[in-house]
């Protein structure tokens, strides 16, 4: 039991404590194509990966905050938004067409089994990761309170500039 | 690539076709067999705690299942039921389900052993603590199983009903089988049959419903009192003596007396028999 | 099982430092959750003390922690319930790992030894998932197999599905492929019509131990679906068969099942449409037969209407009838764009939608049989004939607007109908078509208004009205959560950390005097980053779950309830 107990303290004391890279994991475009998730890139500039669904009332204030300044930031710092729906069959039908009427410009996938969100541990929904230029997860806060969409683009400047995130 | 893929294909769907597909056809009632002859072994009984409520309105058709189970071909005394009264559908309400028919007994079991939803039941308490609740559509599957066991003791009931002070006193003899080991408690328990009053049915409020095997009381707590300490060698004979206090409100004539034997590590039940009081 | 252990960690740590050009020792990481409730005595909501718990603080709570290393994953999950909250299903007692699994993907093979959560199509024939806060886990341990290429993907499958702390005695196998017409076939690939089909196998053993029926121990289903996409068009049909399949949802009736589902959705920049539709019959599909409530479910038919999650709309909420249903569904969105002359300065959102679901239309085998009657073929059906008896119907309306710089404003009203018989008895299409309905109307509305005060500082309000119509329904029980009732909320957000909130439910339209309660409730959550603490104290009103025909009641609690989750 010892040497079990050893063993593994020293193996987590030689990995990296840390959720780096983004898991691969296939992912549906609202046109019903299958994309994985490693072919999230933006030649270097963040990027933000947001999960909602269309019932979360606090996922939706937070992608509708975000749409209002999303040309802004695309401009300054070259940021792409990708929002990530957890929607089952129940409402993953309504997805692209909300997000159509809402005028959003983001890319919308549907992870309709949540594989992806079980592989990124997420609990709740909404929650939100930043990536940084080589594909690193860097940040990602849970919940949405109105307003927080100012400090993602404090981290997000942070990220552009090539800087660490605290 | 195309062809490969083709003939893969093609023998995953005669793989699943032949593995797939159990078409019952008639008759899909399966009433022939029963259990094995037994002679004068002395077999081992199934214990169905049917839990419920007056304002549950599918337990009925747990009732009915025991019916159905104490009908079928063979099983006719080897089945013991009891009705527990317990949870929020057995708490009385506005009339006409003002009847109170809980037990601190009941409580006690709801207590430990959380059934989840009404109605649903234990047969002998097997599976505990994974599982022990079953649906009351499986109660004829469990209750097979043991059908064709043999008992490692038999418990046999005789019982006195003092019509003054409204006592009757149990006395209860086993004889042991095959040797058995461990700790186990006996239980006496007082059922009452035969009671008319309202439950709620699928199909509505039926007044004269007849509630049966009505759990009332038990002689000790409803864990009993220790029956096998450590363990009882073949041949050993066992007593047991216990009173239980017929209330005014219950019919003694309607009353009937049962007594198991249970593990106390697994709550197993190994035995249980019942006899009329009248 | 030490020795193993042991062995794989020797593997990793080495083969971690054997690699000169990088150090890649692989990433752990995980995410956790708590959730208790210290229960508070009320005697107003509860004279009897029936629903306070003997342990009087209830906690459940789970940590996941996931290995990654290139193409490979490891994870396991310890859960643990000491003891289950009130309202989650009472089998989770204990604690224990619920999920272990390897992966290994590469070039496109991935396989699975170990838990799997899976889906083939919509669900409708398979699908194994999990809803954390529903208590709702029917997660596969045994194998799985996925390939991918050229637009192909076939994926096989086998185990045995979780049940509480245990497995189901049944074991599930299936198949499935799904082709993507566009990237298999190079002429198809500039095309601008893009289609997938696809096409399922799944079949279960479960052994016969009934000394009554003569049961089937293999139960087979197939099923097809194709989705075809164009501009702002879909459609998504699919089509599953099962066949027979005698278990406690249905009664022990022989009939074969048969599911249809159907959606059309457009979409623009102005107006999006959308109809939805399914035909249920006789589309139970467990792992064990005589499962109940929501075990060992195999498949996942979504109910056919809008999911509301204001808190007063959300108090009777429709549940799919796996037995049997005829569904419809139509949403229309428009948006009225900004600096229009009903758009306004900010623009507008309305929207519309529309949900019925009934029983399938059933009739008599025979002249000696009843519908439904147990060991029998139960009943015969017409696809096109509408059911007898009506189960729900919601229609709601509403719209969204940016009023000016500090407010914004949601108003949405809704008209629904509820079949109290159905769900929250749990009655059989044969009894309720012999009686009158017993059909709750409600009216409802619900206004949300959000005020900026100052940059990061806002504040939420809602207003909630549910007036009842005929709750005189033969309530049994659950008097507490009858009647019209009336909810306001406040809720004070200051970005990036904090929420406070006020709520108070006020059930003024009890038929019964002493039930006309208020249930007030006081929220303050902290979240920073990943991490959520989340503390509420107050009443919650009751409510009653019905799956399958066995119903669980959940009562009225008054506690402090508290919630942390996080991830790492």
């Amino acid at each position: 039991m010892k040497k079990l107990i050893l063993a593994i303290t020293i193996l987590f004391s030689t990995l990296s404590f840390a959720q780096n890279s983004l898991p691969k994991i296939n992912v549906t475009s609202v046109d019903g194509q299958t994309v994985n998730t490693s072919s999230f890139t933006n030649d270097g500039n963040p990027i933000v990966i947001s999960f909602w669904a269309t019932w979360c009332k606090p996922c939706m204030r937070e992608l509708d905050a975000m749409a209002e300044v999303y040309e802004d930031w695309q401009e300054d710092l070259g940021v792409k938004i990708i929002a990530v729906s957890i929607d089952d069959s129940r409402n993953s039908g309504k997805v692209g067409p909300l997000a159509k009427t809402k005028g959003w410009e983001y890319d919308v996938f549907i992870d309709q089994n949540q594989d992806f969100k079980r592989a990124l541990g997420v609990n709740n929904i909404p929650h939100t990761f930043v990536l940084d230029g080589n594909g690193n997860i860097v940040w990602q806060h849970t919940g949405y309170a109105l307003g927080d969409e100012d400090e993602l683009y404090e981290v997000l400047e942070k990220v552009a500039a090539g800087e660490a995130v605290n | 690539m195309k062809v490969f893929f083709e003939r893969v294909s093609i023998l995953v769907v005669i793989f699943f076709t032949a593995i797939s597909c159990d078409y019952v056809s008639e008759p899909f009632q399966d009433n022939g067999g029963g259990p094995i002859d037994t002679n004068d072994v002395v077999m081992r009984n199934i214990l169905i705690e049917d839990y419920t409520g007056q304002r549950c309105n599918n337990c009925p058709k747990a009732t009915d299942a025991i019916k159905v189970i104490k009908g079928l071909n063979g099983y006719e005394g080897r089945v013991v039921s009891i009705a527990i009264h317990t949870g929020f559908f057995s708490v009385p309400g506005a009339s006409p389900f003002d009847a109170d028919f809980r037990t601190t007994e009941g409580n006690t079991l709801e207590s430990f052993f959380n059934p989840s939803g009404y109605p649903t039941g234990m047969v002998n308490r097997i599976d505990y603590p994974t599982d022990p609740f079953k649906s009351y559509t499986s109660w004829a599957d469990e209750t097979s199983a043991f059908i064709d066991i043999e008992a490692d003791l038999s418990v046999d009931i005789s019982a006195n009903f003092d019509s003054g002070n409204r006592q009757v006193s149990i006395s209860v003899d086993s004889e042991v089988f095959n040797e058995i080991v461990g700790d186990f408690n006996i239980v006496l328990l007082l059922a009452e049959d035969s009671i008319v009053s309202p439950q709620v049915t699928p199909t509505g409020n039926v007044l004269d419903y007849v509630h049966n095997y009505v759990l009332r009381k038990s002689s000790n707590s409803i864990w009993g009192e220790s029956y096998i300490n450590g363990s009882a060698a073949e041949g050993t004979k066992l007593n047991y003596t216990g009173t239980i206090t017929i209330k005014n409100e219950w019919r003694e004539d309607h009353c009937r007396i049962i007594a198991f034997v249970y593990s106390t590590s697994n709550q197993e039940i190994i035995q249980v028999n019942e006899i009329k009081l009248f | 099982m030490k020795k193993i252990i042991l062995g794989l960690i020797a593997l990793f740590s080495f083969t971690g430092w054997s690699q000169t050009q990088t150090i890649n020792t692989g990433e752990l990481h995980g995410n956790f959750q708590f959730d208790g409730q210290l229960y508070v005595r009320d005697s107003i909501l509860d004279p009897n003390k029936e629903a306070y718990p003997d342990e009087k603080f209830l906690g459940q709570g789970f940590m996941n922690l996931i290995y990654t290393r290139g193409g490979f994953t490891a994870g396991v999950r310890y859960e643990n319930y000491q003891n289950v909250m009130i309202g989650f299903p009472q089998g989770y007692r204990g604690e224990g790992i619920t999920y272990r699994f390897l992966q290994y993907n590469t070039h496109g093979l991935d396989v699975t030894a170990g838990n799997f959560y899976e889906q083939f199509g919509s669900g409708m024939i398979l699908r194994a998932y999990e809803e954390r806060g529903l208590g709702y886990d029917n997660v596969f341990d045994g194998a799985r197999v996925k390939y991918s290429k050229n637009g192909v993907t076939v994926k096989g499958m086998i185990g045995r599905q979780r049940k509480y702390f245990d497995k189901s005695s049944g074991i599930v196998r299936g198949v499935d492929a799904e082709v993507n017409l566009n990237e298999l076939f190079s002429g198809m690939s500039e095309n601008k019509t893009l289609i997938t089909v696809g096409g399922s196998f799944v079949s279960k053993y479960e052994p016969d131990n009934s000394p009554i029926y003569n049961l089937p121990k293999n139960v087979g289903s197939w099923g097809g679906r194709v989705n075809v996409q164009r501009g702002g068009l879909g459609i998504y049909a699919e089509y599953v068969y099962k066949i027979n399949d005698p278990s406690s949802d249905n009664n022990f009736i022989y009939r074969p099942g048969e599911g249809l589902t159907f959606a059309i959705n457009y979409a623009n920049k102005d107006f999006g449409f959308m109809v939805s539709g399914k035909r249920i019959d006789n589309m139970s599909y467990r792992s064990e037969r005589n499962a109940q409530q929501i075990e060992t479910l195999i498949n996942y038919i979504p109910a056919g209407t809008r999911y509301h999650t204001y808190t007063l709309p959300a108090l009777y909420p429709y549940a799919t009838q796996i037995n049997g249903e005829q569904n419809l569904q139509v949403e229309f969105t428009y948006n009225l764009h900004k600096k229009t002359v009903l758009g306004g300065k900010y623009g507008t959102q309305l929207f519309a939608n529309f949900a019925y679901a009934g029983s399938i239309y059933k009739s008599k085998i025979d002249e000696d049989t009843d519908i439904g009657q147990t060991g029998t073929d139960g009943y015969d059906t017409e696809w096109f004939k509408l059911g007898q008896v009506k189960y729900y119907q919601d229609f709601n309306v509403g719209f969204k607007r940016k009023l000016n710089k500090k407010w914004k404003m949601t108003f949405t009203y809704l008209n629904v109908q509820y079949n109290f018989d159905l769900l929250n008895k749990g009655l059989r299409d044969e009894v309720m078509i012999k009686k009158t309905p017993s059909i709750i109307y409600l009216n409802e509305f619900v206004l949300e208004m959000q005020y900026k005060i100052k940059p990061k500082h806002y504040l939420r309000f809602e207003v909630q009205g549910l007036f009842s119509e005929q709750d005189s329904v033969g309530r049994a029980f659950d008097e507490l959560g009858a009647g019209s009732m009336v909810l306001g909320l406040i809720e004070y957000s200051i970005s990036p950390h904090w929420f406070f909130s006020v709520q108070n439910i006020y059930n003024f339209g009890n038929p019964n005097e002493n039930f006309r309660l208020n249930y007030p409730f006081v929220n303050v959550a902290y979240s920073d980053g990943p991490t959520r603490i989340q503390l509420g104290y107050g009443r919650q009103p009751s409510g009653i779950f019905c799956v399958g025909g066995v119903c669980r009641f959940v009562p009225a609690s008054n506690g402090l309830q508290m919630s942390i989750t996080s991830n790492f």
